[in-house]
């Protein structure tokens, strides 16, 4: 017998797939369903039973697929909620295993299913196949992402990119975030992959420039993100000879993260200022209108 | 004439109290649900009484416009509530905090069936309270939400520690030196460790402990780093642990540190302990931290070294 795949090995074949399956198993039984009412209503008594057996038949297909959706749905957003309170990464995968072999009805569940799977390989720094989710998502006809989900995976995609110094790749992402209004944290994130991404392409002024504020919303910041963009406006005030303000800048980096390593990748996207909202639930709310 | 506002003055512990009992989330039934039985209920008296017609029909067109106009209006008035919950969080964020405490206070009694959005609400009241310094009523916010909060929930310590803060401001020593005892044998993440490390360096000076607090300085870096630039409050309580044992050098480098992260006007402020030291030098941005660059790109400029 050949084994399963893994459905943590993202494919982007078996993902089209996935994606599309949903769509067709509801397309089939809402045109049964439908074909059979026609027939009904059209030819009333003269086809005999079958358009009754048909409606009867989609009707039945429509509560088994749903019986069976529901508790797919449950098992995704348990994973959810597990990826998206930091539990331990075998934990989360095992749930997000769990519940991403079930067959469902809803692209929601889907999607919600694959931004996990996205947001746990990003934070266990698997930037290569984060991207890759990210980028399917993103490019997917089919899918409506929420905006909310749109903007973190951008900002994933962006940053993955930046971790393969894909430049391209990045400012064209870059310059998706900046043309759709963002909340509070999420300019906060996308600041500081733009200071990455400027001092990397050796924008030096422009990364320096309003300096004050860059560094009030910096302060915003996980301690770990905002030192590593401490550090590049650091390199970026070097590289333009202002070697006081250089030193500066790497003396806060110093102290917002004394362990940083330089060479190691950091998340900008790590979730930030946990004093003032500690009762949220993390998870995002599973909104099957969507479909 | 003119009438000018009265100053703005945060709520009283009482007010609050009384804020909290009546805005108190309730059970209550889902008027969606009730809202699509009673069309389905509507839809099949008119079927079973109505003679098939243009007037049945109509009618139930009517009835199904009716419910999807009400699905249209609980949806706007659900995205409007989340806006606000949105709207108060960024405005703490922003440290506009007298703007967020009145946001949040109106915000707080349209969300009786949302217990979710409503403790954090309140969890942003507490925060606001305390950088208002209305230590008093962020204490109430704090024992409203652990009587709330269930017991192994994750934010029940940080409430605990928002609330030894609290008590220490208020020199409930002997509460907060409880509260001290019992949390240091929780197991705390890295970030509730920084809290309490910060409490007890707090405690410290407020007992005229400053030998203790200065002898914590060793470790303070690794420890209260997680705090990201609050970790400055820190550094100025061992700031001015040194200062008050006579040892000028070591006051003024922990004070640089702490003014690199906080300004030292902010510091004094929250930590009125700390004012002696307002005289050191700052850590502060050098003059050239504001270069006469061009405005930040937007979109930024497109690079080909990739």
């Amino acid at each position: 017998m050949a084994d399963r795949p893994d459905p943590l090995t993202f494919n982007p074949t078996r993902f089209a797939m996935r994606i599309e399956q949903t769509q067709l198993v509801r397309h089939v039984i809402g045109w049964l369903f439908f074909g059979g009412w026609l027939a009904l209503v059209v030819f009333d008594d003269k086809l005999g039973t079958w358009p009754v057996n048909l409606v009867f038949l989609a009707g039945l297909g429509w509560v088994v697929a749903m019986f069976h959706s529901a508790r797919s749905a449950r098992l995704v957003q348990q994973a959810a909620s597990l990826v998206a309170s930091n539990a331990p990464g075998d934990v989360a995968e095992s749930a997000l295993r769990a519940a991403g072999d079930r067959f469902t009805v809803h692209r929601a569940v889907r999607v919600l299913y694959y931004h996990h799977l996205a947001i746990l390989r990003h934070r266990q720094r698997r930037f290569a196949e984060s991207a890759a989710i990210a980028a399917a998502l993103l490019a997917h006809p089919d899918i409506r992402l929420s905006a909310t989900q749109r903007h973190h995976l951008l900002l994933m995609l962006t940053e993955s990119l930046l971790q393969f110094n894909d430049l391209n790749g990045a400012h064209a992402c870059l310059m998706q975030l900046h043309a759709e209004p963002l909340p509070l944290s999420e300019r906060v994130q996308r600041l500081g992959m733009q200071l990455i991404y400027e001092s990397r392409c050796g924008l030096d002024r422009h990364a320096l420039s309003s300096l004050d504020g860059k560094l009030d919303m910096l302060d915003l910041m996980a301690p770990t993100a905002a030192a590593v963009c401490h550090q590049h406006l650091g390199w970026s005030a070097q590289r333009t000879g202002h070697a006081d303000l250089a030193a500066w800048l790497h003396e806060r980096a110093r102290l917002l993260a004394p362990d940083l390593n330089a060479a190691a990748p950091v998340a900008v996207t790590a979730p930030f200022d946990r004093a003032v909202r500690p009762l949220e639930d993390p998870t995002p709310a599973l909104d099957l209108d969507e479909d | 004439m003119t009438l000018t506002p009265p100053p703005f003055q945060p709520p009283s512990a009482e007010q609050v109290r009384v804020h909290l009992r009546a805005c108190e989330p309730r059970p209550s039934i889902n008027i969606n649900t009730v809202m699509m039985f009673v069309s389905l209920g509507a839809l099949l008296i008119i079927w079973e009484t109505v003679e098939p017609g243009w007037v049945s029909l109509s009618v139930t067109w009517m009835v199904i416009a009716g419910y999807l106009a009400w699905r249209a209006y609980a949806t706007s008035q659900a995205r409007s509530i989340q806006a606000g919950v949105v709207n108060v969080y960024e405005l703490t964020l922003l440290r506009r905090s007298r703007e967020a405490l009145l946001g949040a206070w109106d915000l707080l009694p349209r969300l009786y069936r949302q217990p979710a959005e409503h403790a954090q609400v309140v969890s942003i009241m507490t925060n606001c309270l305390m950088r208002l310094r209305a230590y008093d009523p962020a204490v109430e916010t704090c024992e409203y939400l652990l009587a709330h909060v269930p017991p192994q929930h994750p934010a029940g310590y940080l409430i605990r520690l928002q609330r030894l803060l609290g008590h220490l401001h208020l020199d409930r020593l002997a509460d907060a030196d409880d509260e001290i005892r019992s949390l240091r044998n929780a197991s705390l993440g890295p970030y509730e460790a920084a809290v309490l490390t910060t409490a007890h360096l707090y405690q410290q000076i407020k007992t005229n402990h400053h030998d203790d607090a200065a002898d914590l300085a060793d470790e303070a870096i690794d420890r209260l780093h997680p705090l990201g630039i609050e970790a400055g409050y820190g550094y100025g309580l061992i700031a001015t642990a040194f200062h008050f044992r006579g040892d000028a050098d070591a006051a003024g480098r922990w004070w640089r540190r702490a003014t690199m992260l906080i300004p030292g006007h902010a510091i004094a402020y929250d930590l009125p302990e700390t004012v002696a030291m307002l005289g050191a030098p700052e850590g502060v941005h050098p003059p050239f931290a504001r270069p006469s660059c061009p405005p930040p790109p937007r979109p930024p400029r497109r690079c080909d070294h990739g």
